[in-house]
């Protein structure tokens, strides 16, 4: 259960997110559990290969003991979309991930209670209609919050900048054989659980206190020997030691001063152990033992 | 309204008072009065002869009434309409103009009465305060009202000066001479001779001093104290007229001591101007001399007063009845015209008193703004007779027809031109109907009650019909049914065009100042034009200006919508770029509204998304191309769009112009024509030269499904685009194809990009369902600021704007073309470390190669060799990287 993801709420942008999680290209063997409150004609998506894998639960999306009871909190990752069927769906939305947090507090204190490791904080990323509210959503308990307007505003100025960008975005943001991802490569050492990208040997040789431009000029040679799946390095991901949060640094150059806006952190440097690398390529690069010859 | 309901209730009462002036006199008259001058005077004999001829024709009795004169006359007159008058007397008199204009001019005040009065300084004050006192009760009984109307004119008489040569040496009567001490003869009180008389005086600087101006009871008796040598005589006569006459003849034997005076030009001037004077004339040397005297009289042209003998009736005269005086007069009396002349001592050599005939005595009230009214009878006699007022008439119809065309055609063509979808467009065509409701109600008015001083003209109604629509009735009260209730309609609608009018004005510049800045003409060259603004605006402007993209830009927000800029201002995030903004209101679907914010020379264009309004979307984009249908290569195409979404409902077409039509057409059949290619290569150069570039356009929809249709509006590609439900969905290919088909449309001069932020915003969601971090990695993306990283295109050859080439010609061609995407790639991080540029993709006519795959690898869509010469490089970067060479 623990590499479940839960969808609540249905609708045609969950059914999307669906197909796009069991893309063959993304994660066709994820299994998706979808909570509504609604009952759901599943049988309608039976046949369908997107939909293999795919369980249906009717639920009260603000009713703690029964999200506690179908261990929301185990969830890799619950995605909230917007129910456009309420008045404020991010008002809905946002009962909803208090009533999560707080099946998740009562569940890790009864664990502690009981002498058990408590659950990790669930990763929640909720849909939100209205981008004056996304703070107040991450306030709620929401890890990330994504708003289709506060996106389409953002590349409307991006295409101002540079025109013809939107196209960009749009083949980064489809995963398919012939379109570009974004991804976030972590070294075998630096995670615990699987999925890693990066070899420990390779990330030791290769990139470990490395520059930027260091990084960059090996991930750009992997070209020649991986010619069907070409990457390019955008940015590196490190955590704030004070917060412990991830921050991300486009692009880091070493001659960048940073701004007091900016902090202190986009200050660059050199590449750290926990540092993680962003990339765009066809498919998820696999940074093994030969890459560290380029 | 309620002033209108209360012309309605004015009107109502007024109708009876109006039916009972169209009386008839089937019986002819009861009575006929004529009020005339002195006995031996011109108007005397004139009086005695058309009551003669009266009585013959009618069996009525006639009284001749032997008066002081002309004002004496006006004066008994009016107080005949109150008194003794019964409805089918003739009431008559003659009297001279300048006496009847003093009256229509100053009606019922005391300054009136002293002008009918002239002449009352030289009365003990007791007398002249009696008389005054008299007068004034008159005219107070009267009113104001107008009584009388005018019949006929008579004849020009002219203000003779006799004086004594042996007092007068010099010809003109100047300021100074001999006139200082001189003993005059001012003629009986209340005539028209007293009149002018005291006028000349007085504007001499004389006062009239009872010594030496006198006035008599009748002008023989002036006639015999001029002639007398005695204490009695004086030294100078004023008469007007009547020279021949045999009253004058018989008391002034001795031509030969006579001289004829002669105002100074000055003085007839000042006279006109202040005494409502019609003419001015000159008697020439001669005129009245008899056969064998030795001298001619006047020895010299007299230059002096002219004024216009009228006869003149009461405003109730039946029609008949006047027609009957008019009937004796201009026929019956020039039957006895030589009796008449020869009574009077008329011959046609003295001009200045001879009898006018209808023809002649038309012209002055033909036409021209007169004070005085005309009896209806009068009026339709002299149109009868005269061809020019037929070709008055005439000339008023053609020039109503004329205007109420014209106005017509302006309405017509405002609907039609480019004014139409501006916000003052309503203001302009209440206007025209303002000015056709004014044209149409002085139109009416001028029939209906042309015997009226206010609406004698169609200039004269269009002013009076002003005061109708404006104000109120004021003095111009309007005589007839129909034109009462022509005063009524126009009221009315005076009230609701003007509240209309006033109404719309108010809200044009109320909106005007809620909402729009005027725009700067100047500044208007590549500046970014934003369409629609609704709930998103203030947002996208924020995002503009965080990341930079309006820098040093001029913004012009083009919407319906309602901005509120005070509301805006109160936003902190968005004031710092408010300064650069103008907000103007308009229809972005309008063509005329894209010209007017000038994006022809703007250096992008986003339009919004308007909710559920796919519409409004597909028509701005249209509306685009419709106006860079001059753009060398573009094409205009018709449009026909299949969709399963509704709310597109039928194909969308803009309005396309004459001339676009006709260009169109042009470059169909030129295109056919040897050298197109050559041409239209000739066309791209002049094109660049003058700094046009394809115009970047970003589009903003709301639904996935309106993607295509947008792409398909702004290509031009295809026939037609049938939605099917496969292409939901981002694993489909619909909309990635859709923006294909945009980059690959180099032949049209937009570039149009469609965006559709919910499938970004579900990308996103999808892979950050399965990447921790990934919505703060694009988050990041969308949202770069003045020093975060983000994508740039460089180009080896200097941009359409005047922006140079941020990659050398030496470069381009030496390190660059020719090699691969590797290998460019290395080319920046090895050779220019310090810049931070990434190389992440390239584009090729259009079509942007993101990260693209070498050659021999499948799949082919993506493949790429090398970089060619007309490519452009897209660099993820923290500023524009600049390789010179």
């Amino acid at each position: 259960m623990g590499d479940r993801i839960l969808i609540f709420n249905w609708n045609d942008r969950a059914e999307r997110i669906v197909r796009e999680v069991h893309n063959d290209v993304a994660f066709p063997d994820v299994p998706v559990v979808v909570v509504s409150q609604k009952p759901v004609d599943s049988f309608a998506y039976s046949r369908e290969a997107a939909f293999q894998g795919v369980s249906w639960l009717t639920a009260d999306l603000c009713d703690v003991a029964a999200l506690r009871q179908i261990e929301v909190f185990r969830a890799s990752c619950i995605v909230v979309t917007a129910d456009l069927d309420v008045p404020d769906p991010d008002a809905q939305s946002a009962l909803t991930v208090l009533a999560i947090m707080r099946a998740w507090e009562s569940s890790a204190q009864e664990s502690k209670r009981v002498g058990f490791v408590a659950e990790a904080r669930p990763r929640i990323v909720v849909e939100s209609m209205n981008h004056r509210k996304i703070e107040l959503l991450k306030g709620a308990g929401a890890t990330e919050v994504v708003c289709a307007v506060d996106y389409g505003l953002g590349v409307v100025a991006q295409t101002v900048l540079t025109p013809g960008i939107s196209a960009v975005f749009q083949d980064l943001l489809t995963y398919s054989y012939d379109t570009n991802e974004v991804y976030i490569l972590r070294h075998e050492s630096a995670t615990l659980k699987k999925g890693w990208s990066i070899c420990s040997s390779t990330w030791a040789t290769t990139f470990r206190g490395k520059t930027f431009s260091d990084a960059a000029r090996a991930v750009t040679a992997r070209r020649r020997t991986h010619p069907d799946n070409p990457c390019i390095l955008l940015g590196v991901r490190r955590r704030n030691e004070s917060t412990r949060e991830f921050e991300l640094l486009l692009n880091p150059s070493p001659i960048h001063q940073p701004t007091a806006e900016e902090g202190a952190l986009q200050q660059f440097g050199k590449l750290k152990d926990e540092d993680e690398l962003v990339v765009i390529a066809y498919q998820r690069p696999i940074f093994e033992e030969e890459a560290a010859d380029a | 309204m309620i002033r209108a309901l209360v012309c309605i209730g004015v009107a109502v009462a007024s109708l009876p008072q109006a039916v009972a002036d169209e009386q008839q006199c089937p019986q002819g008259p009861s009575g006929i009065v004529i009020f005339s001058g002195g006995v031996g005077g011109v108007y005397h004999g004139l009086a005695t002869e058309l009551g003669r001829i009266l009585a013959a024709q009618t069996g009525a009795k006639v009284d001749v009434h032997a008066t002081a004169g002309s004002g004496d006359n006006l004066l008994r007159l009016l107080e005949s309409t109150t008194k003794n008058a019964r409805p089918c007397d003739i009431m008559l008199g003659l009297i001279q103009r300048s006496h009847l204009e003093a009256h229509q001019v100053f009606p019922g005040s005391r300054a009136m009465v002293e002008r009918l009065l002239l002449g009352l300084g030289g009365l003990k004050p007791e007398v002249r305060d009696e008389a005054l006192r008299g007068a004034a009760q008159t005219i107070k009984q009267l009113g104001h009202r107008d009584v009388l109307r005018v019949l006929a004119r008579l004849y020009d008489e002219p203000l003779h000066i006799l004086a004594r040569r042996s007092v007068f040496t010099d010809s003109t009567l100047e300021e100074g001479g001999p006139i200082q001490a001189a003993h005059a003869c001012l003629g009986p009180i209340r005539s028209g001779t007293a009149r002018d008389a005291v006028a000349v005086l007085e504007h001499l600087g004389l006062a009239i001093d009872p010594n030496r101006h006198h006035f008599t009871e009748s002008m023989t008796e002036c006639l015999d104290r001029f002639s007398s040598d005695g204490p009695e005589g004086v030294h100078l006569v004023f008469l007007t007229s009547g020279v021949p006459s045999p009253m004058v003849q018989a008391r002034i034997s001795d031509w030969s001591q006579v001289r004829f005076l002669s105002l100074p030009g000055t003085l007839t001037r000042e006279l006109r101007d202040a005494e409502s004077r019609p003419v001015t004339n000159i008697i020439k040397e001669g005129t009245y001399t008899p056969e064998g005297h030795p001298r001619p009289i006047p020895d010299h042209d007299v230059t002096t007063l002219v004024d216009t003998a009228l006869l003149v009736g009461t405003k109730s005269l039946p029609t008949e009845l006047a027609d009957l005086v008019l009937d004796a007069w201009f026929n019956d009396i020039a039957a006895h015209n030589s009796k008449i002349r020869a009574a009077l001592a008329v011959d046609d050599a003295h001009t200045p008193i001879a009898l006018l005939e209808p023809t002649a005595a038309l012209a002055p009230f033909a036409g021209d703004s007169e004070h005085l009214r005309l009896h209806p009878a009068a009026s339709s006699y002299y149109k009868s007779l005269d061809m020019w007022t037929r070709l008055e008439t005439y000339r008023e119809n053609i020039v109503f027809a004329f205007a109420l065309l014209l106005l017509m055609g302006c309405a017509s063509a405002l609907q039609r031109s480019r004014i139409a979808s501006m916000d003052y467009s309503r203001l302009l065509m209440l206007t025209i109907f303002l000015a056709a409701v004014w044209l149409i109600g002085a139109f009416c008015m001028l029939q209906f009650e042309r015997d009226s001083p206010y609406f004698s003209t169609l200039g004269q109604a269009g002013w009076s019909i002003a005061t109708y629509l404006f104000s109120g009735l004021e003095d111009k009260e309007p005589t007839t049914p129909q034109g009462r209730v022509t005063a009524i309609a126009m009221m009315i609608g005076g009230i609701v065009v003007i509240a209309d009018f006033t109404g719309e004005l108010a809200s044009i510049l109320t909106s005007r100042r809620l909402r729009e800045r005027p725009l700067p003409r100047r500044r208007l060259r590549e500046h970014l034009v934003v369409c629609f603004f609704g709930e998103d605006g203030a947002d996208l402007l924020i995002r503009l200006g965080e990341s930079g993209a309006v820098a040093g830009r001029t913004t012009v927000v083009l919407s319906e919508d309602v901005v509120d800029i005070h509301e805006l201002r109160k936003n902190s995030r968005l004031r710092p770029f408010l300064h650069t903004t103008f907000f103007t209101r308009g229809d972005p679907t309008s063509v005329a509204e894209l010209r007017r914010v000038k994006v022809g020379r703007a250096a992008h264009v986003v339009v919004l998304a308007k909710p559920h309004e796919t519409r409004e979307s597909l028509m701005t984009v249209l509306a685009l191309k419709e106006l860079f249908v001059d753009a060398p290569g573009s094409r205009k195409v018709d449009v026909t769009i299949e969709t399963s979404d509704a709310r597109i409902g039928s194909p969308p077409r803009p309005t396309e112009s004459r001339w676009s039509r006709f260009y169109r057409r042009w470059r169909v059949f030129e295109r056919r024509l040897p050298g197109a290619a050559a041409r239209a290569a000739v066309r791209q150069r002049i094109w660049s030269y003058l700094g046009h570039g394809a115009l970047p356009v970003t589009v903003l929809v709301d639904d996935p499904r309106e993607l295509a249709p947008v792409s398909w509006a702004a290509s031009g590609t295809g026939k037609e685009l049938a939605y099917a439900p496969s292409h939901r969905g981002l694993t489909t290919t619909s909309s990635v194809s859709a923006i294909a088909t945009i980059g690959g449309s180099a032949d049209t001069s937009l570039r149009v990009e469609p965006i559709e932020p919910s499938t970004f915003a579900l990308g996103v969601l999808a892979q950050a369902t399965m990447s921790p971090g990934m919505a703060e990695v694009y988050d990041t993306l969308v949202r770069s600021q003045g020093g975060r990283a983000r994508f740039f295109h460089l180009s080896h050859t200097p941009h359409h704007d005047g922006r140079p080439a941020e990659i050398g010609p030496k470069t381009w061609r030496n390190r660059l073309v020719g090699r691969t995407f590797a290998e460019v790639s290395l080319f920046f991080l090895d050779g220019y470390p310090d810049h931070g540029a990434t190389l992440v993709g390239v584009v090729r006519r259009g079509h942007v190669h993101l990260n693209p795959l070498p050659s021999p690898a499948p799949p082919a869509s993506g493949a790429f060799d090398a970089i060619e010469d007309g490519d452009r490089l897209l660099v993820f970067a923290r500023e524009l990287p600049f390789f010179v060479d």
